[in-house]
């Protein structure tokens, strides 16, 4: 499907760039902290074998790629279909992808992009035979016919730029009733009731195990570090769904128990972090291992690889096919905070919400260089929370690793603040 | 004390909805069988041309027979006795809100059990369009401004007196609540003068439409109740009250997707605690679809009685999930 | 001007006619001269209502049935006893109501009232016991209707010697009319106790009357027949008519009274009632079902057409509900 690079220059995967820039975080995640859950293993254990070993994810039937949140996964789980999530977090992929985008342009769509030019991307990109690509960002939309120029068959999501109006409701599940046509025929199969009620029911057993990861985060001094908590939602981007969700529930349980123990995983004062903005993709988790790496705490996040992505769930009234989809295309589009849309109230009170929640003592706002929409709803962020008497760190990054020097010291220094307004509140 | 709380909050309001409903139904629509008696102001549809079987009289009956008394002995002492009748009937008000209409009103349990039949089928509802929805809204507040004023004409002898209870004459309840104690009568046109006529026709053409309607569209004649205009004029000091906590909310949209009456400010207010809108029929669909802990509640007195909670949205879905053989 | 004229005609016809003993007497609801104003109508006939009060006005009439029978100007001799709801009775004294011969009393109270004209007459050595009787109803909405049914049973008196007791139906109450096509079942007392064999005759307001014998039980059933056949649009629906009921009785008892002495006596007792049109005649279920059935295919239709060829703006597509 790939016109080139040709497969005889290719390295051995595991000799690869990527592998190593993939190896080099994972030992980082694993060694640098102690007593990491054991339940952890699986997911350290996953991401060795498909980023470090290129070995692939078994997956049933057509392989379908989605490019944001906005994919609907149980419409495609209904058609007998696996999603897969493109977004990447590779410098590698992000440097091959530079051909394809103006200079300043964000990373993630570059490295995704990157990916699906390369032969042999981890995770593996030969076998999709559809990608979704929801036209959220000006650089998602434009990113289409790229992709498509590449050889892959592309669907656009066609999604409103406003979501308060009801007219943009409508529009958007009519966008979601097409890709349902277009899976359709795709997959020669038919939508039907159960297909999609046990579609529903599976990511709904995914969801409850990430609510209750989630919750557990809340608990004072902190259970579980931010950094497992991203390569956990990160892993939901290709692993197979109900063995995933497995693993979360082992990971829970052994949290729970570890929270009666009186576990701790960090230190009692450690500061303790909201993470938003521009998400952390695996190979990509800089920003946060660099503030747990520094005594923080990453306790909560909203970001589209964690919580946007996992958070929110559907209802439905009556389970008749016209309810469930519609239902499912309200929960792609209503609690949405990505600042696409024209307005970001929402996203102001979730991150209110989420600080007061999980007793945040500070703010890390990560926008990557050339992400537009991340970088102007900066201010209304900063206001908002300044106004509740929240510090926040403002952090313009990228994939590359050359300003992880200068980062460690911003991040120090932010959360020595935060440490110094708290011994005198005190 | 915790416990029974999570039990509450994680109750299967479905279920527990069809039992309270079915026994308020048997109670208003059979109870006179068994010697209730609840009085003629309830703030609810028990019709009162169910003669044998009412187990307690519709409030709008007695208000238009009072209203259409000649005006010498309305604003005389009669007055008072009409002041009367309303204020009990403000009085059972006050207590369960519009959960009168959600729970007990015969005619909003038919329509939920339409509806039902329906969902069995497999056929899928009617939704209003936006504008439309603002519109057809008014015409409850229309219907009850006439529902007061033609029996008032009728007492100053402007108009004719076979009119005087015009609300009745073309409530569908009146021809199918009374069916179910095996009365039919109501099912016939009245010849014997031009407005009798006209307005039995009236009814006739109504209550064919709510049939088909609330087979279409979930509490189809809800969006119409004058009773329902009433109610919401009446609602501030009721105990009952369903309150929202928009910092909790992250506009999801579930409870807007499982509203029966189409509310949209359930799902887009988040600066105003008091949620309860005109249309509202306080069944509670909206507290039991709602993930958010705390977010939507309804409170008795200022005391929760009934969160949202994520432990029962996700009880109740995987309900539904798993629930192979029935689509509601 | 014109009015007074009238009425003073009215007054002098009926002075020139002179009550005689054996003239049937009767109790009616109906006004003499409609030009006294109309009174209210309530359940249970026309009612005056005084501050809140409703009064009842009753004519006394001779004659055999309401086509014929005359209403009274002078005073006539005999006991008015009034029964009321709760069952005490007292004596009343006639007087003119609204210009002519009759009765007024209050109702206080919810219930059947029961009145009595006693009047003892001799003439030619055969002595006459008439007994008017009459029961109207008071009732009015606004007490409810959770007291009517203890309310319902007719009552008997102990101190007139021979009354017509009219039959409630099983499923009566203060709201039910008799209409056309229904039957009415009267009991005919002599004494206190049922009396078999008596004739009774049914006088309708359009002169049609109808004689039976009672059975063995006393009772005697009549089937209302139709009698009002107006233009459509002067049809109404509570026109109401009145009915008599006669009862006569004869015994060969003997003895002398203050007008004369006696071989025989002939009791004769009478009810007065109202009837109107049955719901059977101005209501149509064909018509009915029909403008509902209607309206019920007609929205189910169009709403199937409506979805199936409409492209409704954002559901053009379908899915098919069936697994």
């Amino acid at each position: 499907m790939n016109t080139n690079p040709s497969e005889a220059t290719a390295p051995a995967y595991n000799r690869s760039r990527q592998a190593r820039e993939a190896e080099t975080l994972l030992d980082r995640i694993q060694d640098d902290f102690p007593d990491n859950p054991q339940a952890m293993r699986y997911f350290y254990d996953l991401f060795r074998r498909v980023y470090c070993q290129g070995e692939p994810v078994k997956h049933e039937g057509t392989l379908v790629g989605t490019t944001c949140i906005h994919a609907p996964e149980e419409l495609i789980y209904a058609f007998g279909a696996t999603p897969v999530r493109l977004c990447n977090g590779s410098y590698h992929y992000d440097q091959i992808g530079a051909d394809f985008m103006p200079a300043k342009s964000c990373p993630l769509v570059k490295a995704t992009l990157g990916s699906l030019h390369a032969k042999a991307a981890v995770p593996d990109t030969k076998s999709l035979e559809l990608i979704v690509n929801p036209t959220t960002c000006d650089q998602k939309t434009k990113a289409s016919a790229m992709i498509e120029a590449m050889g892959y068959r592309v669907h656009d999501l066609e999604l409103p730029p406003a979501k308060e109006s009801e007219e943009a409701r409508l529009y958007w599940q009519r966008s979601v009733r097409r890709l349902a046509l277009r899976l359709r025929e795709l997959t020669g199969r038919k939508l039907t009731r159960n297909n999609l009620r046990q579609a529903m029911a599976r990511t709904a057993r995914a969801q409850t195990a990430f609510r209750t990861l989630h919750q557990l985060r809340k608990s004072a001094p902190a259970l579980f570090l931010g950094k497992d908590a991203f390569l956990v939602t990160n892993a939901y981007f290709f692993d197979d769904l109900d063995r995933w969700t497995a693993a979360v529930e082992r990971l829970n349980a052994e949290l729970q128990l570890r929270q009666m123990e009186g576990f701790q995983a960090a230190q009692k004062r450690a500061p303790r972090i909201l993470f938003t903005g521009s998400p952390p993709i695996f190979p990509n988790l800089k920003l946060p291992l660099l503030i747990e790496e520094a005594g923080g705490v990453v306790v909560a996040d909203e970001t589209c690889s964690a919580n946007r992505m996992l958070y929110d769930m559907t209802a439905v009234d009556e389970w008749l096919l016209n309810d469930m989809v519609d239902g499912l295309a309200d929960r792609y589009l209503k609690p949405c905070t990505c600042p696409i849309f024209t307005r970001n109230d929402d996203r102001q009170r979730r991150l209110l919400q989420l600080a007061a929640d999980f007793h945040v003592d500070g703010v890390v706002y990560q926008a990557f260089a050339g992400c537009q929409v991340y970088e102007m709803e900066y201010r209304s962020i900063a206001d908002v929370l300044a106004a509740q008497g929240i510090p926040m760190l403002y952090v313009e990054t990228d994939y590359s690793p050359d300003d992880m020097g200068q980062l460690s010291t911003r991040i120090e220094a932010f959360l020595e603040s935060i440490k110094t307004r708290k011994r005198n509140a005190r | 004390m915790k416990k029974i709380r999570d039990a509450i909050n994680g109750v299967d309001l479905r279920r527990f909805r069809f039992l309270l409903q079915l026994f308020f139904f048997v109670l208003l629509v059979y109870g006179g069988y068994f010697a209730v008696n609840l009085g003629q102001s309830l703030p609810t549809f028990a019709c009162g041309f169910n003669d044998a079987g009412r187990g307690g009289i519709c409030y709008l009956l007695p208000l238009q027979h009072q209203l259409a008394m000649s005006w010498g002995t309305l604003f005389g002492w009669a007055g008072l006795m009409v002041l009367q009748g309303f204020l009990f009937f403000a009085l059972w008000f006050f207590i369960l809100n519009k959960g009168w209409c959600g729970y007990i009103c015969p005619l909003g349990t038919i329509q939920d059990w339409i509806t039902s039949l329906r969902t069995r089928l497999g056929v899928r509802y009617s939704r209003y369009t936006e504008g439309q929805f603002r519109r057809l809204s008014l015409i409850k507040y229309l219907l009850l401004a006439l529902m007061i004023l033609i029996p008032l004409g009728i007492g100053g002898a402007l108009l004719p007196h076979d009119m005087g209870t015009p609300f009745c004459d073309i409530c569908p309840g009146r021809m199918i609540i009374p069916m179910f104690t095996g009365d039919f009568s109501q099912l016939t046109i009245d010849f014997s003068t031009k407005t009798t006529m006209v307005m039995t026709a009236l009814g006739m053409l109504v209550t064919g439409l709510f049939l088909a309607g609330a087979f279409f569209k979930k509490r189809f004649f809800c969006f119409f109740c004058p009773m329902s205009a009433l109610h919401y004029l009446l609602s501030k000091p009721a105990l009952l009250k369903l309150k929202k906590d928009g910092a909790k909310c992250t506009r999801c949209g579930d409870c807007y997707r499982v509203c029966d009456m189409e509310i949209r400010e359930i799902a887009d207010e988040v600066k105003e605690p008091r949620i309860m809108q005109d249309d509202c029929i306080m069944c509670l669909k909206c507290v039991a679809h709602c993930p958010e802990q705390g977010a939507l509640k309804a409170t008795f007195a200022g005391i929760p009685i009934f969160e949202s909670t994520e432990q029962g949205f996700i009880k109740r879905m995987t309900k539904g999930h798993h629930d192979e053989h029935k689509p509601q | 001007m014109k009015k007074s004229t009238l009425l003073i005609f009215l007054f002098s016809m009926s002075m020139t006619q002179a009550l005689r003993a054996a003239d049937t007497l009767w109790w009616s609801e109906t006004m003499p001269h409609a030009e006294h104003g109309s009174s209210q109508h309530s359940h249970g006939g026309p009612v005056e209502i005084r501050r809140g009060i409703y009064h009842k006005n009753l004519w006394l009439r001779s004659g055999d049935g309401p086509v014929d029978a005359k209403y009274l100007d002078g005073a006539v001799s005999g006991r008015i006893l009034l029964t009321d709801a709760n069952g005490e009775t007292k004596e009343l004294s006639g007087g003119n109501v609204h210009g002519s011969y009759g009765v007024n009393f209050a109702m206080p109270d919810e219930g059947f009232y029961n009145l009595h004209l006693i009047r003892e007459s001799v003439v030619d050595g055969a002595r006459q016991l008439t007994i008017a009787k009459s029961e109207p109803l008071k009732h009015s909405c606004r007490e409810g209707h959770d007291h009517v049914k203890p309310l319902m049973a007719p009552k008997r008196s102990s101190q007139v010697p021979m009354e017509i007791v009219r039959q409630r139906t099983a499923d009566e109450n203060f709201h039910s009319l008799l209409g056309y096509g229904d039957t009415a079942s009267f009991l005919v007392l002599y004494q206190g106790e049922p009396l078999a064999g008596a004739e009774v005759t049914l006088h309708t307001a359009r002169g049609w009357r109808n004689t039976v014998r009672t059975d063995a039980q006393g009772i005697a059933s009549f089937m209302m027949i139709r009698d009002y056949y107006p233009p459509w649009h002067e049809f109404e629906r509570r026109h109401r008519q009145d009915y008599v009921v006669h009862a006569s009785h004869t015994t060969d008892d003997a003895g002398t009274t203050d007008s004369g002495s006696y071989t025989k006596t002939r009791y004769l007792a009478t009810l007065n009632g109202s009837y109107y049109p049955s719901t059977r005649d101005y209501r149509s279920y064909a018509y009915g079902l029909l403008l509902g059935v209607f309206a019920l295919t007609f929205t189910g239709v169009a709403v199937y057409f409506y979805r199936r060829r409409r492209q409704h703006r954002f559901h053009e597509v379908r899915f098919d509900e069936k697994n």
